[in-house]
């Protein structure tokens, strides 16, 4: 009998910065997206005040003074370390876990009744943690995340909902507009509310034939898993184990040691490398490069490599180039003879059914998604490197230094800076 | 980086890697925190210990850490918000 579980941190970035400022509890606070733009989180004070998500920080200057709501920069360090500490605390409980998001993980029992076994997961990771979660508990990943949603808006539940433990699970599910069903993005949601289904259960109900002809095999995956059949993750029929990671790495034929030629080699093995998570329909939240100098010249060890979380999860070259740049600018250092350089993606995670995020506001994803298809189509048909990206082969005279972000509002790194500590009196 | 073991002919002679602080010292790591004492110390603060009487914790006193030794009774003003218990104080000498 199997039930999954999907565990969500509630308000992440706030409830992050709250752990380590105990001031901004019970107070209206909002994170803005990196260079300040726009709100990404709000705890639920500045949620009451009307503030939306999503909305450009320039607009809200008005309320955020008059009620003063405490704004914060993105603190990206902190929240990658957060989400790796609630991850851990999972999988302590779970080893079948899978973390989907930089604060939302799968869990998968094979057992009944675990309704109170979530009670005591969340009450665990909050003590750990100081992250509060709120847990969905059903039998298919969709269900859950529908259940999520209800332990999420209904906190008089103590933070953990389960469908099973329903008297009326349809009732739930009527309750539940069609988009915000897992898998039923924006074009979908507009497609369905003009064929007048509005909730979960209307879509749930739609006959096969409709679905397979308007949303094809993914749209009929989401309502077989609304009426309680797991479609879990199509490993293709058993055939290749899902991909761990993703590595492209070569040796030079002389010794390298000026950045710019780094840079190059370091672009065009992140190219290489998102070509085949994008073939294998994948993205990733983990980006590591690393370089090699030849063996024994040097004594003391320095860094020769370096992660960065990628946030959002993205399988799109130019971020991924932009982010290897600059972990990249951290380890190297002049006058070194390099002998190799590489990048591997890692925490692989499949690329999610047709949804927006609000991240930035960059609402160019489906049309940055349509230009790597063709890249990657051209490149198929004519020979890799057809169509290759400026920072692949080009010399570049300069690095930009306009890449830096704003972050007028950030606070300290606190669990990844020695310097920046909190301090205790 | 040198995480293997060296091993010689005899596969019973293995040696171990060095002795590591950060195995030693943090018991929890997802729940174990770094913080700067009100000596200049660095703590090591866990976070999945109980905080039981007579234990050094951080606790929360209006909207800042605070280390205390929590008393053997409970203090009279009602319950103290423990942040995490501290487990090691690491002090400089030089």
């Amino acid at each position: 009998m199997r039930a999954y579980a999907l565990v969500d941190c509630n308000n992440f970035f706030v409830s992050c910065e709250r752990v380590f400022d105990p001031k901004l509890e019970d107070a209206p606070v909002v994170v803005l997206s990196s260079n300040d733009g726009c709100v990404v989180s709000r705890s639920n004070e500045a949620k009451a005040l009307g503030i939306p998500m999503g909305a450009p920080a320039f607009q809200c200057r008005d309320i955020f003074a008059r009620h003063r709501v405490r704004v914060l920069s993105s603190n990206f360090s902190l929240y990658a370390d957060m989400s790796r500490r609630v991850m851990e605390t999972l999988f302590e409980f779970c080893p079948e876990m899978e973390a989907y998001s930089i604060d939302e993980a799968f869990l998968r029992f094979d057992a009944y009744n675990m309704t109170r076994y979530c009670y005591i997961i969340g009450a665990v990771v909050k003590q750990r943690t100081g992250i509060p979660v709120s847990i969905g508990l059903a039998a298919t990943k969709t269900l859950a995340k529908a259940a999520g949603h209800v332990a999420k808006r209904h906190p008089e539940f103590g933070g953990v909902f389960s469908l099973a433990d329903h008297p009326r699970p349809d009732d739930v599910l009527g309750a539940i507009a069609v988009g915000d069903v897992w898998g039923i993005g924006r074009q979908y949601e507009k497609l369905l509310l003009g064929l007048g289904v509005r909730t979960a259960l209307d879509f749930k109900l739609l006959p096969d034939a409709t679905i397979r002809r308007r949303m094809g095999a993914s749209g009929l995956r989401v309502a077989w898993e609304l009426r309680g059949v797991s479609c879990d993750d199509q490993t293709s029929s058993g055939s290749d184990p899902p991909r761990k990671s993703v590595i492209s790495s070569r040796s030079f034929g002389r010794p390298v040691t000026s950045l710019a030629e780094l840079k190059e080699a370091v672009a065009g093995h992140v190219a290489s490398a998102a070509e085949t998570l994008r073939q294998d329909g994948l993205k990733t939240s983990l980006l590591t490069v690393f370089l090699g100098i030849k063996r024994h010249a040097y004594g003391t060890p320095y860094p020769s490599g370096l992660n960065v979380r990628v946030d959002p999860p993205t399988s799109d070259t130019p971020e991924l180039i932009r982010s290897a740049h600059l972990a990249l600018a951290a380890i190297y250092r002049k006058c070194l003879p390099y002998k190799k350089a590489g990048v591997r993606l890692s925490e692989l995670m499949p690329e999610s059914p047709d949804q927006m995020k609000l991240f930035g506001g960059r609402e160019r994803d489906p049309k940055r998604r349509a230009l790597m298809n063709i890249v990657d189509r051209i490149n198929a048909r004519w020979g890799r490197g057809t169509v290759k990206f400026a920072a692949e082969g080009v010399e570049l005279r300069r690095s930009r230094t306009t890449w830096r972000a704003r972050a007028d509002f950030r606070t300290p790194r606190y669990t990844t800076e020695w310097s920046e500590l909190p301090l205790a009196c | 980086m040198y995480g293997g073991r060296m091993r010689f002919w005899n596969d019973e002679d293995v040696i171990k890697p060095d002795l590591d602080l950060n195995e030693h010292l943090v018991r929890h790591p997802a729940a174990t925190f770094f913080m700067r004492g009100p000596g200049g110390g660095l703590l090591i603060v866990d976070r999945a210990l109980p905080a039981s009487p007579g234990r050094l914790v951080i606790a929360v006193v209006d909207g800042s850490f605070k280390m205390l030794r929590l008393p053997a009774q409970a203090p009279p003003g009602g319950d103290l918000q423990v942040w995490g218990v501290v487990t090691y104080v690491i002090r400089k000498c030089m």
